[in-house]
């Protein structure tokens, strides 16, 4: 009788610098994030998309679910369960911290960028909280002619902008982009993606 | 030409009075999620880059619209269905 094949997966292995962008499209049904060759997101379809620069070590991806058990008196273990929550979320300290376009965009509902003569601001306030699509693009290990995409459709960042300012130190921003879905698309595909392309 | 992306105000720029009423429309038969009004009376912020009208085209296998909505989606964005429209009139 035949053994069965390992699988070690370490080709499958997240090894290499992302990309971060932010106000991409929104793909449509069956549809993902257009890219152009070289990994970034194709312009013609995102015209608006923003990179949101370098960071300091990378960055962390995640889905996650929390889910609550039932449990039968006559049982001693849950019986049943059910999905609670969704979250999806992307993490990262960027550093780009005096370009004030990507500020006023990690302050959704409160930052508002100024330019004039001789000046860029970030005025703040109160105004209408902005939920933008984006993504981590990264080249993968198992073909480096191929991307992933981690794409959330619907984010904004939660961790305000904070950054330590001095000599000795590179400043750099955590920003916590949070997912929100969009509760009109199709119930599988409200919130975000995480694909790759292959051959 | 075929549209690659479409925004309440490129929509608005080719059809005034209509940016809106053709935006929800595409999103609609697109997929896309239909964009809701905010506190402030515009569309959903997350929308502001747009939909993404070249990879919905792109799609192939059984996800992929039928090529009647693709060409209404097309005629809806300005695309060369609604040009051609135009010139024959």
């Amino acid at each position: 009788m035949a053994g069965t094949a390992t699988s070690w997966k370490t080709a499958a292995i997240a090894q290499n610098a992302g990309q971060l962008w932010a106000n991409l499209a929104i793909p449509g049904t069956g549809a993902r994030l257009t890219l152009d060759a070289d990994g970034t997101p194709d312009a013609t379809a995102n015209p608006s998309a923003m990179h949101l620069g370098a960071t300091k070590a990378g960055a962390k991806l995640m889905i996650k679910s929390s889910l609550t058990n039932f449990e039968a008196d006559e049982f001693r273990a849950p019986i049943v369960t059910n999905v609670d929550k969704i979250e999806m979320g992307i993490s990262a300290e960027l550093i780009g911290v005096t370009d004030l376009d990507l500020i006023e965009f990690l302050l959704p509902g409160v930052g508002t960028a100024a330019t004039g003569s001789g000046y860029d601001q970030i005025r703040v306030g109160i105004k209408a909280i902005t939920y933008s699509s984006v993504a981590c693009i990264f080249p993968l290990i198992e073909d480096t002619t191929k991307y992933g995409v981690f794409h959330i459709y619907r984010a904004l960042n939660d961790a305000g902008v904070e950054w330590a300012q001095s000599r000795k130190e590179l400043g750099g921003i955590p920003v916590n982009l949070v997912g929100y879905e969009i509760t009109t698309r199709a119930a599988t595909d409200t919130l975000g993606s995480f694909w790759k392309q292959i051959a | 030409m075929a549209i690659d992306n479409v925004t309440v105000e490129s929509l608005e720029k080719k059809f005034k009075g209509e940016g809106f009423k053709r935006f929800k429309a595409i999103a609609e038969l697109g997929g896309f999620g239909t964009p809701t009004i905010d506190h402030t009376g515009g569309v959903d912020p997350a929308y502001r880059g747009g939909l993404d009208l070249k990879g919905l085209r792109n799609v192939e296998g059984p996800d992929r619209l039928t090529d009647a909505v693709l060409a209404k989606i097309d005629e809806l964005a300005g695309g060369s269905a609604e040009k051609k429209a135009k010139e024959s009139n």
